[in-house]
């Protein structure tokens, strides 16, 4: 039954303390063979939004995880989140945390995944690194490039480990993929070309006020203060407070994947233009991120990317092009094609889409114990977003950027300045 | 009552007006759209915001224009009368802007400093210094901390003894802010400060001063670290500071010695130190670049514990320094759990090399373990070499490994194999036999297949038949039709029992030509009870319509050797094949003349919603009255109705409304 009773994150707190179990499962005692709980890895979750309902079970499935606890600025997605934890473990454990910070200062907790929307993703990956944690952290991984550079210092200084949520690196398809372009099968690759979706658009909507159980200050987090609308938060990827649009959204699948398969984790390409880009219309819509699009980039060695955002969600795509041939991943569909067809011959029999980050997790999980470098670390995937930023710099000033890897400087100041936005006290550290 | 500023508006919105019709005269826009400018907020037209944005791409380009525009966003951030409008102009002028905006920028320091911040951050620090250096005097703490983001981009000299006195000041927030703010500064004051933090207050403010510190040697450039930093560093590593401090301290360390800290940590994992740094250790000696890693590990092994040696597998594997010598060690291991690591990465890396280590050792293990070896078997890219051994090891295997070694040969696709499996086609080992039939359903070709299905007429052990029809299954289908059923033809004639001669019958239906089916009417008339009985089955579940005259003939003079059941369920499969066709709603129709109990009744609505029109809306109306199926019948036309409603609206809602009148109370 609805009530008007207004939540406030102390009475959530105090009712779900008030919870508190009795009994304590033999298989969390690790009497029955179970990885005993000193050996578990103790996770937390920060932001548990769509994104992370799809990502948890990936982490739940794996015996050697507890999961203890969750946060989140909004107490209904709060609620569920932690209704969400407790029902796989069968017990009422799982504390919820309006204040991630409040999270974060559990000492038995060694590691947090983290799913909250780009404004957040790399202060919250720099606040758990400073409280010790280890991160999952979802992509895009940061807002700009300069919050990305400062997460990257962090982690290293730390010895965080840190996983991209690029997870299509620990997917078969695009692993065979990646296996066909780097023993030559293709000959050299002299392009890439993908294509995301179209970008949506979102009508005006005047200030109203914040509704009850929403920490809206906290949502907002290192990005600039604004009047509450709730048409913009729900669609907070396609204003350029907050989010980048979805070239940056999903596009950083697609860098990451060629950066990746061509093995340039340590490299950036050299030359960025965004072109044929088709606007909201002011008049009706207050978001301001492009529709459509053509997103180019070039290496120095005259490798080439394409990146469309067009078309519909189906029909996303990755190709890389080489001398001999090509090779295809249908993202919806997880199939791939090639040139000639009888490269496919060659895929070993194993199977799995881009949904399941199951190994992608493992990854992580593996490294938390050893402090291996993870198969997306704080470089790589640094590199792979830099490349959606910097195409959003380039759609946002109209013009061809070239970027000096040296002086770490772009051949344009503006596109300079566009690289680091002060963040918004106190959520910055 | 209206605040100042409100009463102000008006006079601001006209000096705006004024100048924007400048820039607007330059940009060739309409003048209305940028008057609404100044006083934008979220819910009204934001025309005026991206004909700023239009302009900025153009005046980036044309220093006229730029100013022209820096002058329009400066006045209309004087008169902005709220955030929306605010955080934009700020934005915008932190883009562009230039010395000029520093004053506009400055104004709004203490009542919107994270607005002013977005600006002041990208403005030129000989102008914007001064306004900030003078506010932070009587700033709040609160302030102080919005604009410590500023004085880390701007990374001046000047700032330090700012920053350096918040980090040792009463504020906590301002105090950890200020700290992180300082670990961007590369030079020794900043190091000199964060290190005196690290010392006092309260452990939270330590902690961070610490992880600052850690950052700011980082930075460094390594060759300039004095002998002090070394000694700071080595005294994080006491157990009194938390685990990431000592990890970080660690490899700081070692990030610092001149052999990249291999030295470091063979020390480390010789003396059994800190288990925290300890891992830390192992992973920096596993991911070290060097050409002689793999017999440095392997030369420590003895050395090692078992859950090390899984750690530097896979940190060699993750650093990409992995090399066969030690995966080879890996395998040799007397250990389960090295093993299976060293299984892992070389499935990852599809290392072929070690094929022959990996068969010898196959042989030597627990069937648990063996499938670990098999599916890393499975997961090598193809490669010549590869295959080889694998035959090899083929021809000299017996009982459950050579079993196990026709599924991966199979699964492999080796077409070279397929010779060495059809000999095992009739093996003894019933467990071999079953897989060489499982294994030539995968490689055999269409050209081969025949050759292939002639060996089935031999088998004699039923469950090796049951395996070798599955594959004939399989292999018939590679045929062309006409072959196949040749094929059926003359095996018929050589089958030498009647068990043989009901698997030909049940592979008829991979056969699908209207010889064929005539062959089975004729057998369903004329065959042994078991073989007509057969014959009825593989007609019921004939893969073409063409079965549909002779079920129903089926079904109207009945045959006792045939139960109903079967025709009945053979004929809604067919109709079911056809219902998106011609002639779907006559099916239909003459089922429903068919089918009488309820059962049979339930089947043909689901048909029937398959085939939307009005027909069949009407067929499935009819039996609203039986109670018995009266639920299906309610799915059925309340699809059937969704799906017509477009092109027969009338009955489809005549129908729906018979359908809310029956279920009134």
């Amino acid at each position: 039954m609805r009530t008007n009773r207004t939540w406030s994150r102390r009475a959530i707190l105090k009712s779900i303390a008030a919870s508190a179990p009795m009994i304590v499962p033999a298989r969390v005692l690790g009497l029955d063979g179970a990885t005993p709980p000193s050996e578990k890895i103790v996770l937390g979750c920060i932001g548990i939004g769509p994104r992370m309902h799809h990502l948890l079970p990936n982490f739940l499935w794996f015996e050697d995880v507890q999961c203890v606890a969750v946060a989140d600025a909004m107490e209904d997605r709060l609620r569920e989140g932690k209704a969400r934890v407790d029902q796989h473990y069968g017990t009422s454990d799982c504390r919820a945390y309006s204040d991630f910070r409040e999270l974060l200062a559990r000492p038995e907790i060694d590691a947090v995944v983290i799913a909250t929307g780009e404004r957040w993703h790399a202060w919250a990956t720099m606040w758990a690194a400073r409280a010790g944690k280890d991160v999952y952290c979802e992509k895009p991984i940061s807002l700009t490039i300069g919050e990305a550079r400062r997460m990257v210092e962090t982690c290293r200084a730390l010895g965080t480990v840190y996983q991209g949520g690029m997870q299509r690196r620990s997917v078969p398809s695009y692993r065979f993929a990646r296996e066909l372009v780097r023993r030559g099968c293709l000959g050299r690759v002299r392009r890439v070309e993908a294509q995301v979706w179209e970008g949506s658009a979102v009508p005006h909507a005047a200030p109203e006020p914040v509704p009850p159980g929403f920490d809206y200050d906290m949502w907002l987090g290192p990005v600039a203060w604004r009047p509450y609308v709730r048409a913009r938060v729900a669609g907070w990827i396609w204003f350029w407070d907050t989010g980048e649009g979805i070239h940056s959204g999903m596009g950083v699948h697609y860098t990451d994947l060629m950066q990746w398969t061509l093995d340039r984790d340590d490299t950036l390409p050299v030359e960025y233009e965004a072109t044929d880009l088709v606007w909201p219309d002011p008049k009706r819509f207050m978001s301001d991120l492009p529709l459509r699009g053509t997103f180019r980039c070039r290496y120095a060695d005259g490798v080439e990317c394409v990146l469309y955002q067009r078309g519909t969600f189906a029909e996303r795509y990755i190709r890389f092009v080489g001398e001999h041939g090509w090779v295809q991943v249908d993202d919806h569909t997880d199939q791939v094609t090639a040139e000639p067809a009888s490269l496919l011959n060659l895929r070993p029999s194993r199977s799995g889409g881009w949904q399941n980050a199951g190994d992608h997790a493992r990854d992580f999980l593996d490294a938390v114990r050893t402090r291996q470098r993870t198969l997306c670390h704080p470089e790589a995937a640094f590199r792979s977003q830099f490349i959606c930023h910097a195409w959003s710099i380039s759609a946002r000033l109209g013009r061809r950027l070239v970027w000096d890897p040296i002086h770490e400087r772009f051949d344009c100041e503006e596109a300079n300045r566009m690289m680091y936005r002060t963040p918004r006290s106190p959520w910055a550290v | 009552m209206k605040s100042p500023r409100s009463k102000l508006a008006p006079i601001a919105h006209q000096l705006v007006h004024g100048a924007l019709l400048v820039a607007c005269a330059l940009t060739g826009g309409g003048g209305e759209r940028w008057t609404d400018l100044a006083q934008y907020e979220s819910g009204r037209d934001a025309s005026a915001l991206r004909a700023v944005d239009e302009t900025l791409r153009v005046a980036i380009r044309e220093p006229v224009r730029r100013a022209e525009l820096e002058r329009c966003l400066i006045e209309a951030l004087g008169a902005a009368s709220n955030a929306d409008a605010r955080v934009f102009l700020c934005d915008r002028l932190g883009v562009i802007g230039g010395t000029a905006a520093v004053s506009a920028v400055a104004r709004w320091l203490r009542s919107d400093p994270g607005s002013a911040s977005l600006a002041l951050a990208h403005l030129p620090f000989d102008a914007a210094w001064e306004p900030v250096r003078a506010a932070w005097a009587e700033a709040s703490a609160a302030e102080a901390a919005q604009w410590v983001g500023v004085l880390e981009h701007w990374r001046d000299a000047s700032a330090i003894p700012m920053l350096v006195a918040a980090a040792a000041g009463p504020d906590e927030t301002l105090a950890i802010r200020a700290c992180a703010a300082l670990a961007s500064f590369h030079n020794a004051s900043a190091g000199d400060a964060l290190w005196a933090c690290a010392h006092q207050g309260s452990p939270a403010r330590r902690t961070s001063a610490a992880a600052a510190f850690l950052r700011w040697c980082q930075a460094r450039p390594r060759s300039d670290t004095p002998p002090e930093v070394h000694r700071r560093l080595a005294s994080l590593l006491e157990p009194t500071w938390p685990a990431f401090i000592r990890r970080g301290a660690w490899s700081t360390l070692a990030s610092m010695d001149p052999d990249q800290g291999l030295a470091r940590a063979m020390q480390v994992v010789r003396e059994g130190q800190d288990p925290v740094v300890r891992a830390v250790a192992l992973a920096r000696w596993a991911s070290l670049d060097r050409p002689d890693l793999g017999q440095l590990l392997c030369s420590h092994w003895a050395e090692l514990t078992v859950p090390d040696r899984v750690s530097l597998i896979q940190c060699a594997a993750a650093s990409g320094t992995v090399t066969p010598d030690l995966l080879r060690q890996g395998l040799r291991d007397e250990h389960a759990p090295v093993r299976r690591a060293a299984l892992r990465v070389i499935a990852l890396r599809s290392e072929s090399a070690l094929v022959p280590e990996l068969l010898e050792l196959r042989q030597r293990l627990e069937a648990d373990e063996a499938a670990h070896i098999d599916a890393t078997l499975l997961e090598l890219w193809p490669d010549p070499r590869t295959d080889q051994a694998l035959l090899d090891a083929l021809d000299h295997a017996v009982g459950a490994w050579r079993a196990a070694l026709i599924e991966i040969v199979s699964r492999r696709r080796i077409e070279s194999a397929i010779p060495r499996v059809l000999r095992d086609v009739n093996a003894e080992d019933v467990q071999v036999a079953a897989a060489a039939w499982d294994g030539l359903a995968r490689l055999v070709p269409g050209h081969l297949a025949r050759e292939v299905l002639d060996r089935i007429l031999d088998v004699k052990d039923p469950q090796v038949r049951a395996r070798a029809e599955r594959a004939a299954g399989l292999l018939l289908s590679r045929l062309p039709r006409d072959a196949r059923a040749e094929w059926l033809r003359s095996a018929w004639a050589r089958a030498s029992d009647r068990q043989m001669q009901q698997i030909l019958v049940r592979l008829a239906s991979h056969a699908p030509t209207t010889d064929i089916l005539r062959w089975m009417e004729e057998l369903l008339r004329s065959g042994e009870p078991e073989v007509s009985e057969e014959a009825a089955r593989t007609i019921a579940r004939w893969p073409t319509a063409d079965a549909w005259p002779v079920l129903w003939s089926m079904a109207t003079s009945p045959n006792p050797r045939v139960p109903r059941g079967l025709v009945v369920q053979g004929l809604l499969h067919v109709a079911r094949l056809e219902a998106g066709r011609t002639g779907a709603v006559e099916r239909c129709r003459a089922l429903a003349s068919l089918c009488s109990a309820p059962e049979e009744r339930k089947a043909l609505l689901s048909l029937l919603a398959q085939c939307p029109s009005v027909e069949t809306l009407q067929l499935a109306l009819s039996w609203l009255d039986q109670p018995e199926i009266r639920a299906e019948v309610v799915v059925a036309v309340e699809r059937i109705a969704g799906e017509v409603r477009s092109r027969h609206p009338a009955e489809a809602e005549a129908a729906l409304e018979k359908l809310r009148t029956m279920s009134a109370p």
